[in-house]
C-alpha cells in the first residue's frame, strides 16, 4: 500500500467546524433568547410574590364550590358537543382536501398547490383567531366554536391524511388500475382503505385536540365551559373556578383514555 | 390470432435507456416464459404492455388495439382483458379476501367500484367471486383480512382476482419470487392450470431456470433491453438460458455481478 492510498483511507476528522448556516442559526437563536429573557423582566422578588399570590388563589379555591354543578355539567356537555360535531365535519371535509393535496391522487399540479395553500392557511391561523372571526360572523355561542374547530381540524387532518396517502404502497392501486378501474374506483377501493388505520388514529387525535381547544374557545365567547370559567375567574370566585378546572381535567383525561383505547384496537 | 404484438419498443427513464427496440409477437393461447437478469428491463416491458408505464417509441397492440394511442376509455378496455399477477401480490391489506377478489370485477361494472363492493355487488358477481376463491382452494378464508394470509395464499387470492376479471391475457411478473420454493411451486402449478383451463395467453417472468423449463412452451430471453432469445421449448436448454445471465451489462451501464450458481440453479 503506498502513501496515497493510505491517505485516502484516513478516518474522517474528529470534529467538523459548523457551516456558516449553522453559525447563523446559533447566533440568532442566542440573540432572541437573551433579548426575550431580559425583556420579560424576570426577578426573584416577582417570582416570590407570584408564589404568594398562587398560594392565595389555592387558599380561596379550596374547598371547591359544587353549588353550580348543574350548569357546569351542561356547559361541559356543550363543549363536548362542539368538539364532536366540529371534528366530524372537519374530518369529512378533510378527506377531499387530502385527496386534492396528494401528489398521487390530485388531478393536476395547479389544483394540488391551490388546495395545499388553502389547507396551510387553515392550519396557520390559530383556533382562537378562527373563533374570534366566527363570533363576529355568527354571533356568540357554540356555532362559532364549532366552525372554528372545523377549520382547525381541516388544517390538521387534511395535512396528515395527505401525507399518509402519499406514502402508501403503490401496489394495490396499480393492481386495481390494471383491472381497468377508473380513478375514483382506485381511490375508494385501494387508496382510502390502505390509509384508513392511520386516518382513524389521526381523527381520534384531533378529537382530543378539539376538546382542549373547545375549552379555550369559550374564553372568547364561542360557547361551552370556557365561558363559565372566564366568568368565575373575573368574579374572583376561585372556588367555582377550581370545580370547573377539575371537571375539565376529568373529561379531557377520560376522552384521551377512550381515544387511545380505540386507537390500540384499530392499529 | 396475435394477442400481443410489440414493435421496436423503446423506453428511457431520464438518461437510462431501458428498452432498446423490442420486437415480438405472442399468439392467443400461448404460454411464454420471459427470462433475464435483474435490471434487463423485464418488468418495465410488462408494465408497458398494459399502459401502466408509457413507452417512448414503438408500438404495442393488445388484441389489435394500440396501447399508446388508446384513449383513456379504450385503455381501460384493454386493461380489462389483461390480468396481472404481481410479485408482491398487491392485495388491499386491510380488506377481506372476498372483497379483494371482487375487485376483479371493477372494470366490467357500469358504476365501477359501486358494483364491486362486497355489500353492494349483485348476487351473480358475489357467486362468481366465491367460485374463483374455490378454484384457488381458499373459499374458507373469504372473510379474513388479506394481510392475515401467508405469502403463498395471498398470491392465490391475487390469482382468484385475476380469474374474477375474466381476462384473456395474463401478465405474471415474477409471481413466485417472494415465495419459498414449495409454495412457489404450488402457486406456479395453480397459475398454469387455470391459465390452461381457460385457454388464456400468458407471459410470465421467472428467475428459476428449472421452474421455467418445466412450464414454458416458448421462451423469451431479454438482455440489456433487447430480445436475446426467442425459442420454443425443444430448442432451448439450461446452457442456452444461462447465457442470459453471463457477462451481463445492466441497461444503466453498470456491470452486474455474474449470476451465482445458486441463482441459476435454484
Amino acid at each position: 500500500m503506498n502513501a496515497d492510498q493510505r491517505a485516502a483511507m484516513a478516518a474522517p476528522a474528529r470534529f467538523r467546524s459548523p457551516s456558516i448556516f449553522i453559525w447563523v442559526v446559533i447566533i440568532s437563536f442566542a440573540a432572541f433568547f437573551i433579548q426575550g429573557f431580559a425583556s420579560a423582566d424576570i426577578r426573584s422578588d416577582r417570582l416570590l410574590q407570584g408564589l404568594g399570590n398562587l398560594g392565595n388563589f389555592f387558599a380561596q379555591s379550596v374547598p371547591p364550590d359544587t353549588s353550580r354543578l348543574g350548569p357546569i355539567f351542561r356547559a361541559m356537555l356543550e363543549t363536548l358537543n362542539m368538539a364532536i360535531v366540529g371534528v366530524t365535519f372537519g374530518v369529512i371535509l378533510s378527506v377531499p382536501f387530502a385527496l386534492l393535496c396528494s401528489s398521487n391522487t390530485s388531478p393536476n399540479a395547479v389544483v394540488r398547490s391551490v388546495s395545499r395553500m388553502i389547507v396551510a392557511t387553515l392550519r396557520t391561523i390559530p383556533d382562537l383567531i378562527w373563533a374570534l372571526i366566527f363570533v363576529v360572523a355568527v354571533g356568540l355561542g357554540p356555532l362559532a366554536g364549532i366552525l372554528a374547530i372545523v377549520m382547525d381540524t381541516i388544517g390538521f387532518c387534511a395535512r396528515f391524511f395527505s401525507e399518509r396517502i402519499e406514502e402508501i404502497r403503490p401496489g394495490p392501486s396499480e393492481a386495481l388500475t390494471a383491472t381497468g378501474a377508473g380513478r375514483m374506483s382506485v381511490i375508494f377501493g385501494a387508496i382510502l382503505p390502505e390509509s384508513m388505520a392511520s386516518m382513524t388514529a389521526t381523527s381520534l387525535y384531533s378529537v382530543e385536540k378539539a376538546i382542549r381547544s373547545a375549552v379555550v374557545l369559550g374564553l372568547v365567547g364561542a360557547g361551552g365551559i370556557g365561558v363559565e370559567l372566564s366568568v368565575s375567574m373575573r368574579m374572583f370566585r376561585f372556588d367555582q373556578a377550581l370545580t370547573i378546572i377539575l371537571v375539565i381535567l376529568v373529561v379531557v383525561i377520560a376522552v384521551e383514555q377512550i381515544s387511545s383505547a380505540i386507537r390500540k384496537r384499530v392499529i | 390470432m396475435t394477442a400481443i404484438r410489440v414493435q421496436s419498443l423503446h423506453k428511457h427513464f431520464d438518461k437510462v435507456h431501458v428498452l432498446r427496440g423490442l420486437n415480438f409477437e405472442v399468439n392467443a393461447g400461448e404460454g411464454v416464459i420471459l427470462l433475464g437478469a435483474n435490471g434487463c428491463g423485464k418488468s418495465t416491458m410488462m408494465r408497458c404492455l398494459n399502459g401502466l408505464t408509457k413507452a417512448n417509441e414503438g408500438q404495442i397492440h393488445i388484441n389489435g388495439v394500440c396501447v399508446q394511442t388508446a384513449s383513456r376509455k379504450q385503455l381501460r378496455q384493454v386493461r380489462r382483458q389483461v390480468g396481472v399477477v404481481f410479485q408482491q401480490f398487491n392485495l388491499v391489506n386491510n380488506l377481506s379476501v372476498f372483497q379483494n377478489v371482487l375487485f376483479g370485477a371493477i372494470g366490467r361494472q357500469r358504476w365501477g367500484l359501486m358494483g364491486a363492493m362486497a355489500p353492494l355487488a349483485n348476487a351473480e358477481e358475489r357467486d362468481k367471486a366465491m367460485a374463483c376463491l374455490e378454484r384457488v382452494s381458499l373459499a374458507d378464508k373469504a372473510s379474513q383480512r388479506a394481510e392475515s394470509l401467508s405469502g403463498g395464499q395471498q398470491q392465490r387470492v391475487a390469482i382468484a382476482r385475476m380469474l374474477m376479471q375474466e381476462a384473456e391475457i395474463v401478465l405474471a411478473d415474477e409471481p413466485i419470487a417472494s415465495l419459498d420454493p414449495k409454495s412457489g411451486r404450488e402457486v406456479m402449478d395453480l397459475l398454469w392450470d387455470v391459465v390452461r383451463e381457460r385457454g388464456m395467453t400468458v407471459i410470465c417472468t421467472l428467475h428459476q431456470l428449472d421452474v421455467a423449463l418445466e412450464y414454458g412452451e416458448r421462451f423469451l430471453g431479454m438482455k440489456a433491453g433487447t430480445i436475446h432469445i426467442d425459442a420454443k421449448r425443444d430448442a432451448v436448454d439450461k446452457a442456452i438460458l444461462t447465457t442470459l445471465y453471463q457477462g451481463q451489462v445492466r441497461v444503466d451501464g453498470q456491470q452486474t455481478q455474474l449470476a451465482t450458481d445458486t441463482e441459476v440453479m435454484a
